[in-house]
């Protein structure tokens, strides 16, 4: 208790303090003990007591000694011109600092505004936190989202007690016609309460009802206010208008605000209709609930789980899935809390650097001014207030860096925005709101204490007469000074290592990425979908025969080499899975029947996509039936058909080096029949280059076709250029088909890795940042400590030191501190490296290249920053410098 | 001479040192039992008056402990200007006194 209160007794001046600090101990003992019979209440009312009272006697117990006017205690505003003057005075010294402070601010503001609009934001509804997502998981099957299956939807909302209400929707695209011609439309099939859900009301009309939403009900659909503005011109009288969708007559009913489009944008809404009579049609789609308030995450999965136990119960079991429910915010932010993490980290070392760098600056100055402190404390001038009055610079410095810091941090996250628009959801809105206020005060706040202790400490600090008595620019006084800012020095190369060896290993993982063979031949391919409206083609031969059509005709555009169809091309998100009974397979490793990718493809697909023969042959154009054939006819082998293989299924099933042609596989369930690979291509990684595959099987384009496909075409000219002429060839054959987002393989791929590009890039700014800050902070030390030691360096000449000795004096005293905080950056960034791993990318987390070169440009620009110095210091002319008295 | 009133504590201070010379903790505990317990000096509040009357030569140090005494402890004695301080003190808070009472029976006899 006693060493507590001796503790405590800092804050009371030091002559005081010095004066009598046993006897104020003493003291302070016996009040203690008499309280404590009272009891602890008692005792910490002595304690607060005590510690008041040693802060007053702060502001008040100054000898008389001291002159009047420094006594009294208002002094703020003139402390505060004081400063001012005194931060003019030093301009370049300021702008440097000041500079710093931005960047480092500026860096923190805006990596803060990005994680604020993800992470921090609530969506724009009404009480989001009682949003939950909900989904269903097949851990047999080796999926974690399976989709929502109606039927199932269906029974739990009959069943659940703990929601007010649910929602399911699935994605999709529709040509959307008025006459003039069409446009394709991102929309979604959406159950009735999603309005209920979402807590949000249509502006014009109504939602869907009970009746609209079952099979059969009447064709009505709801427009976003987006597609209500720009297509129907805001037409006040919209409702109760026909519309054509994919060919279908549709009455609209109402119109919904901006806030409803999510989680993506869509521009309008079905009726989901779903029979609930029809188990196991299609697993697809998401659900969203509502919880009731005061319920937890955990007990509305528990509801939506004894809700689905009678379907559990009644399943076949190769259809059991079990339905999970997470927080609505955390599943559409999961793909960026990573990054996030990983630049914040980044961003608040920089700070760091910032702040070691400023201290150091400040902390020159502040011994520059040690004989002037010193000259003050002699004539009475309280230690107090030369504090207080440092402080108030240090704080002007930041409020000016961090306003500066703030405005350039607004621009960095525009900037970034601009350059990267797709990789951020919808609904994240990025602008400086009071958190971010909030947190670039906060990072002021941090940032004046980090830079702050270490001048003000030693401007006060140090015994009165060895200030007085040291002449400026003479000695080299003040050896706890140059210790700290070597300290800080040593530091900034630590801190400046880690995040460079860190930004180094995800730039090489990039490359990496960016190397990762994607299976197919990503120059001079042009991607297309082309949607077909069922309403005017209804039947699933049409389909074949327009795909079979357009193939042949889209061959003919002039630069176009090779043209072929698919399902689902790769990079596009898509994915239809399914299950396959496999003739001799391997039993797998953890027991799960592995998914296997499912696709349609012509025969013409693989040349033009360039895809690689591993085995066999590929598909020929006689593997192609000349009808339509139905998923029943594939399946009982009524009619026979050939499929080709990727080498992931060789692997999952036959194991590694098996061979893949000549085998057979069958659809799963009764009656079916075996189907004959005759071949084994490369794996495309389609869900990514960062991702692996999955076993992929090829069907012959004419297996159960589909009313939507993409169009692969191997151009000889710049793949965008064949772009036009495509969309004249579909108009000829049917000008109500669109054209969807005509893409060239190579920007597909840039797409796909422009997240990890973006915060690779980040991290390497950053990194960059810091690398200067440090050999600016190193520079500038040396110069200084060179500059002090004018007058000593001047002597050693004058006794008889050579030039050589001086300058490897000088050097060795920088570098030995430059060292050691480089050895500690480099087990640091290895211990940091080691938290990032997926991201790396199978990049070594002391990948020997990487840890050289930091080592090496580290150690290179220090001796470049303390050899100037040490250079000029050499040159030194002793008669002089001994002048310079 | 309107301003002489001094800080209550330091009158307290006085007037304990007024009955023979103390040290800091004897002062503490007198001054205690002289304001009926409702002043308490703490003790930055103490010593750093103490440094403070010294230094307007109210009171003094003693130069040497007294016997059987505890050598850390420093001593003090009022002086002769500040023995006069406090009668001047005891002078002008008994006026007030008498002019408060006077008041207080003109109050009640209205």
């Amino acid at each position: 208790m006693k060493s507590a209160y001796r503790a405590l007794l800092r804050l009371a001046p030091r002559h005081l303090r010095d004066a009598h600090g046993d006897e104020m101990e003493e003291l302070f003992a016996e009040r203690l003990a008499t309280a404590r019979h009272r009891g602890p209440l008692a005792a910490a009312g002595v304690w607060v007591h005590a510690a008041a009272d040693l802060v007053r006697a702060r502001r008040t117990g100054v000898p008389l000694t001291v002159p009047i006017d420094e006594r009294t205690a208002h002094m703020t505003g003139s402390d505060i011109r004081y400063a001012w003057r005194s931060l003019l005075r030093q301009r370049g010294a300021t702008t440097l600092v000041v500079f710093m402070l931005a960047l480092g601010i500026a860096a923190n503001v805006a990596v803060f505004t990005l994680v604020n609009g993800l992470f921090l934001r609530p969506f724009p509804f009404p009480n989001p936190d009682r949003l939950v997502y909900i989904n269903t998981a097949a851990p047999k099957w080796n999926l974690d989202v399976v989709g929502i299956n109606y039927p199932d939807f269906d029974r739990w909302t009959k069943d659940q007690k703990l929601f007010d209400a649910l929602m399911t929707y699935d994605f999709s695209a529709f040509n959307l016609s008025d006459g003039t011609g069409a446009v394709r439309v991102r929309g979604a099939f959406i159950t009735r309460d999603f309005t209920k859900v979402l807590g949000i009301e249509p502006i014009l009309g109504r939602t869907f009802t009970a009746e609209e939403d079952q099979p059969k009900g009447p064709p009505v659909v709801i427009l976003s206010a987006a597609l209500w503005r720009d297509r129907f011109g805001g037409d006040p009288n919209v409702v109760g208008r026909a519309v054509r969708i994919d060919g279908k007559a549709r009455t609209v009913v109402g119109v919904m605000p901006a806030a409803a489009s999510f989680p993506g944008e869509l521009q309008l809404w079905m009726p989901m209709a779903g029979d609930p009579a029809q188990p196991w049609e299609s697993y697809s789609g998401d659900a969203i609930g509502r919880m009731k308030p005061g319920v937890t995450v955990e007990q509305a999965q528990a509801d939506i789980i004894r809700a689905h136990q009678p379907i559990w119960d009644a399943r076949d079991k190769n259809h059991i899935v079990t339905p999970f429910v997470k927080p609505l915010h955390d599943t559409f932010v999961a793909d960026y809390r990573g990054a996030a993490k990983a630049i914040g980290g980044a961003v608040a070392l920089l700070l760091l650097v910032a702040c070691a760098n400023v201290a150091a600056v400040m902390l020159a100055r502040a011994l520059a001014r040690r004989r002037e402190m010193g000259i003050r404390l002699a004539l009475g001038s309280s230690r107090t207030r030369l504090v207080r009055q440092l402080l108030i610079e240090n704080v002007m410095l930041a409020a000016i860096g961090s306003a500066i810091g703030l405005a350039a941090g607004r621009l960095a996250v525009a900037g970034l925005l601009r350059l990267i628009p797709d990789q951020f959801p919808r609904w994240a809105v990025f602008t400086v709101d009071a958190r971010v206020i909030g947190f670039a005060l906060l990072s002021v706040l941090v940032t004046v204490v980090l830079f702050g202790w270490a001048p003000a400490l030693h401007a006060v600090g140090g015994d009165l007469r060895s200030a007085v008595t040291t002449t400026t620019g003479g000695t080299t006084g003040a050896p706890r000074g140059r210790r700290t800012l070597w300290l800080l020095v040593g530091g900034e190369f630590a801190l400046s290592a880690v995040l460079l060896v860190c930004s180094l290993l995800l730039v090489k993982a990039f490359d990496r990425v960016r190397h990762v063979d994607p299976g197919f031949r990503a120059d001079h391919v042009l991607l297309a979908t082309i949607p077909l409206s069922e309403g005017t083609r209804p039947k699933p031969e049409q389909w074949f025969a327009f795909w079979n059509d357009l193939e042949q005709r889209a061959r003919q555009i002039p630069g176009v080499d090779a043209a072929g169809m698919i399902t689902c091309a790769p990079l596009d998100g898509c994915h239809l899975g399914n299950f396959f009974t496999i003739e001799n397979a391997i039993p797998p490793p953890d027991g799960k029947n592995p998914v296997v990718l499912m696709r349609m493809a012509s025969a013409a697909y693989f040349p033009a996509m360039g895809i690689r023969l591993k085995e066999g042959r590929f598909l020929a154009d006689s593997d192609i039936a000349k009808g339509a054939l139905t998923n029943d006819q594939v399946r009982r082998g009524t009619a026979p058909v050939v499929v080709v293989v990727n080498e992931s299924f060789v692997r999952a099933f036959w194991g590694d080096g098996a061979t893949g042609a000549g085998r057979r596989i069958k659809f799963n369930g009764p009656d079916t029949q075996w189907i004959p690979v005759v071949g084994v291509v490369a794996d495309v990684k389609h869900y990514g280059l960062e991702r692996p595959m999955r076993p992929g099987i090829y069907f012959p384009l004419s297996v159960d076709p589909r009313s939507n496909m993409t169009i692969a075409l191997h151009t000889q000219v710049e793949p965008a250029s064949v772009t036009p002429a495509l969309r004249d060839l579909l108009r000829q054959i049917d000008p109500e088909i669109p054209l969807v987002r005509p893409r060239t393989m190579e920007t597909l791929i840039e797409q796909s890795t422009a997240l990890r590009a973006a915060f690779s890039w980040m991290l390497a700014v950053f990194a960059a940042l810091a690398f200067v800050l440090a050999i600016g902070g190193a520079y500038g030390v040396a110069t200084y400590l060179v500059t002090q030691r004018t007058r000593e360096i001047g002597i050693r000449v004058a006794l008889g030191a050579r030039t050589n000795d001086i300058f490897r004096n000088v050097v060795a005293s920088g570098l030995g501190v430059v060292l050691v905080g480089v050895a500690l950056g480099l087990a640091g960034s290895v211990a940091v490296a080691g938290q990032m791993g997926d991201t790396l990318f199978g990049v070594s987390t002391h990948d020997a290249s990487v840890l050289s070169l930091v080592t090496i440009a580290l150690l290179l620009t220090a001796l470049l920053a303390n050899g100037l110095p040490a250079r000029r210091a050499a040159r030194i002319d002793p008669m002089r410098s001994l002048r310079t008295e | 001479m309107a301003d002489v009133s001094i800080k209550p504590h330091w009158f307290y201070i006085l007037l304990a040192l007024a009955d023979g010379d103390r040290h800091g903790l004897a002062i503490a505990r007198d001054v205690q039992g002289l304001s009926d317990g409702a002043v308490r000096l703490w003790p930055a509040t103490l010593y750093g008056s103490l440094d403070d009357l010294r230094a307007r030569r109210w009171i003094e140090e003693l130069e040497e402990h007294p016997e059987d005494e505890s050598e850390r402890r420093r001593y003090y004695r009022l002086t002769k200007s500040g023995r006069a301080v406090l009668a001047d003190e005891a002078e002008r808070l008994g006026r007030l006194a008498r002019l408060t009472r006077a008041r207080v029976r003109t109050g009640e006899a209205r």
